[in-house]
């Protein structure tokens, strides 16, 4: 059994909340724990399709949500359940007569037709219209009991902070209890369900909680919102443990984490301040970069916002109307590279932003991959595509709010049968646990899986002497 | 005009009758639109093959190919092959391109292998004119006799965006 809670953050789930979280606790006492390291990029896709599949973004070819669907083109293309090339842990356990029950799993839409199981497809479906489940009449089933399926939260920007944190529980219990249906009615070796609500109480009320943000009032009415919600979560895990028999391995993770944000770059504004984009007309108020007016024929680099930022180089004979010549592509990509992280902050100061080139981190690089992988402030400063701020640095969103950025370490607890007491564990990766899932459950991993076995993390840690005091 | 394959695959006892239907309702969205089974490529191009235990891969890769050679000069056809092996399917569909698999929903041959996605599905009791309807849907939004988009539709595309810029991911 798999609980995925997107964007669980380890210094709140292991210290400054749990003590609202026993359930989680027994569990650590029971088995393993630690921090869970991320993909690079650490977002939500490709992390955890890197989690049930061994792979890494290379391999994938998927370095966001969205990605280029050629260099023939400037044009991005969503990252669906199609994009996926490689067979993930459900796709190994169904060839080997395994049944799977799939829940809300990111980038899992549309569901395969080829699926042994059930599955109820993320939130990259497009609403509650759409063929959500498989086999297809579990939709009429869980719609009776449920109502309409909740994909996720409606109206995320909005000031009514009250009305969100609502619509997150209501997405989140919704969700929850369709798992515990799931459970108590299906027949299944493997069980996961991912939890989109830790992620959206983050980015929609980190200022909330978390002293260290700069917009953070001590005594403010949502102080406690994160306390309540971990703690929330906490018992529905609870809950979800009742159907997990003696038999039964449990793994709670997390893709990546949370930390606060400072700010935002404005990475199309630098690039065109440094002679790397080019525009016919500058706008004078944020403008979406779709609706620039790009002048290609002197255009070296763009980049695209988010919470990290993909720049590309626009080269001859690559791109459609590429200027850069191609031998001089490495010579100008590195220079970028130091530029972008020398950065500073709005005094100054340096601010540590790390840009990765694709060949560099991955050992194969599939698909259309960016030029450069940009982490403005190791992650405290998020990436704003639009022009027009008249500056590099904003505080603002260009699409609104948001307090939170991702943080390169999620959450791993996992107890149960063939699995040791062994405490908190370092130096686990996202990429491991589709391995440990099929050691668990006896079955050999594909020849091409990356990763490596928690359980051979442990008994490597347990042979160094490594154990940690607290449990 | 642009040609392309129709594999029906699954239930072999349900094909003819859809191809029947598929012949007639595709009518006009290439150059010609005939139908071909695996049973007539075995009697008249596999005759003298070995009957090995790769035969029918190779009967079905025979199929494949002839599709790939009408559908790159602007035909199409049905293939009517219950083609067990996911494997041999991909290869063809990697060899023709333009490729609208049907999975035929009843009874498998032993040893069917589901396809992960298949463009159609036909299901159990679906009557030939609505997965007629289902393919011509298929080929639109694959762009093999219009423009058209792949997982999203152009409404469902603006809606996923907006909702991944709400949310910070864009």
């Amino acid at each position: 059994m798999v609980i995925g809670l997107d964007c669980a953050e380890p210094s709140l789930a292991f210290d400054r909340f749990a003590g609202v979280m026993p359930n989680l606790r027994r569990l650590r006492k029971r088995g393993v724990w630690g921090p869970l390291r991320s993909t690079i990029p650490p977002i939500t896709v490709p992390a955890w399709t890197c989690m049930v599949s061994g792979s890494d973004p290379g391999e994938l070819g998927i370095y966001g949500f969205r990605n280029r669907k050629s260099y023939a083109t400037y044009e991005m293309d969503f990252a669906t359940s199609k994009s996926v090339r490689v067979p993930r842990l459900w796709d190994i356990l169904g060839d080997a007569g395994r049944t799977s029950t799939v829940l809300f799993v990111p980038q899992t839409y549309p569901a395969a037709a080829s699926l042994k199981g059930s599955m109820v497809t993320c939130f990259l479906t497009p609403g509650p219209e759409s063929e959500w489940a498989r086999p297809p009449e579990l939709k009429a089933t869980l719609e009776a009991a449920f109502g309409p399926y909740i994909v996720d939260v409606p109206d995320f920007r909005t000031d009514d902070k009250q009305r969100l944190l609502q619509s997150v529980y209501a997405m989140s219990r919704q969700h929850f209890a369709m798992a515990r249906h799931m459970l108590s009615r299906e027949d299944w070796d493997f069980f996961m369900m991912v939890d989109m609500g830790t992620d959206r109480l983050h980015h929609g009320f980190w200022k909330y909680f978390n002293p260290d943000h700069r917009q953070y009032v001590p005594g403010n009415p949502l102080e406690h919102a994160g306390r309540e919600y971990y703690a929330y979560l906490d018992r529905e895990i609870g809950t979800l443990l009742e159907y997990a028999d003696p038999d039964t391995a449990v793994v709670v993770v997390s893709d990546h984490g949370a930390r606060t944000m400072q700010g935002g770059i404005c990475v199309n504004e630098w690039l065109l301040q440094h002679g790397y984009l080019a525009l016919r007309t500058v706008p004078d108020r944020p403008t979406p970069f779709k609706k620039l007016e790009i002048d290609w024929s002197k255009t070296k680099a763009w980049g695209e916002g988010g919470y990290y930022a993909r720049v590309f180089l626009n080269v001859q004979g690559r791109d459609p109307q590429g200027i850069i010549p191609p031998d001089q592509v490495d010579t100008e990509c590195r220079a970028l590279q130091a530029m972008l992280e020398a950065i500073p902050d709005e005094n100054g100061k340096p601010i540590g932003t790390v840009a990765y080139r694709p060949a560099d981190i991955y050992p194969v690089v599939h698909g259309t991959p960016p030029d450069l992988i940009v982490l403005f402030g190791n992650l405290a400063w998020r990436s704003v595509g639009s022009v027009g701020h008249g500056r590099v640095h904003t505080f603002e969103n260009d699409t609104g709010p948001d307090d939170a950025n991702h943080a390169w370490d999620g959450i791993l607890v996992a107890a149960g049968p063939g699995i040791p007491a062994h405490g908190r564990l370092e130096g686990a990766e996202v990429r491991d646990v589709a391995r440990t899932v099929l050691q668990l459950l006896d079955v050999p991993p594909p020849a091409t899986m990356g990763g490596r076995s928690i359980l051979d993390r442990v008994a490597g840690d347990a042979a160094g002497g490594r154990r940690d005091p607290e449990t | 005009m642009t040609g392309y394959v129709v594999w029906l695959t699954g239930d072999r006892a349900r094909m003819d009758a859809l191809a029947d239907a598929l012949r007639v309702g595709l009518a006009g969205t290439a150059d010609s639109v005939d139908v071909l089974t695996a049973e007539l490529v075995e009697d008249r191009l596999c005759a003298n093959e070995p009957r090995g235990a790769d035969f029918r891969d190779v009967v079905v890769r025979r199929l494949g190919w002839l599709g790939h050679l009408l559908a790159r000069n602007g035909c199409a056809l049905v293939a009517v092959s219950a083609s067990p092996r996911r494997q041999v399917r991909d290869d063809v569909r990697a060899q023709v391109g333009n490729f609208i698999e049907v999975l035929v929903h009843g009874t498998m041959p032993d040893g069917y292998e589901t396809p992960h996605y298949p463009e159609v599905e036909a299901a159990a009791g679906e009557t030939p004119a609505a997965v007629v309807a289902k393919v011509r849907q298929a080929l639109l939004d694959n762009g093999y006799v219009a423009a058209g988009g792949n997982v999203y539709s152009a409404e469902e595309e603006a809606k996923i965006k907006d909702r991944l810029e709400k949310l910070g991911y864009l």
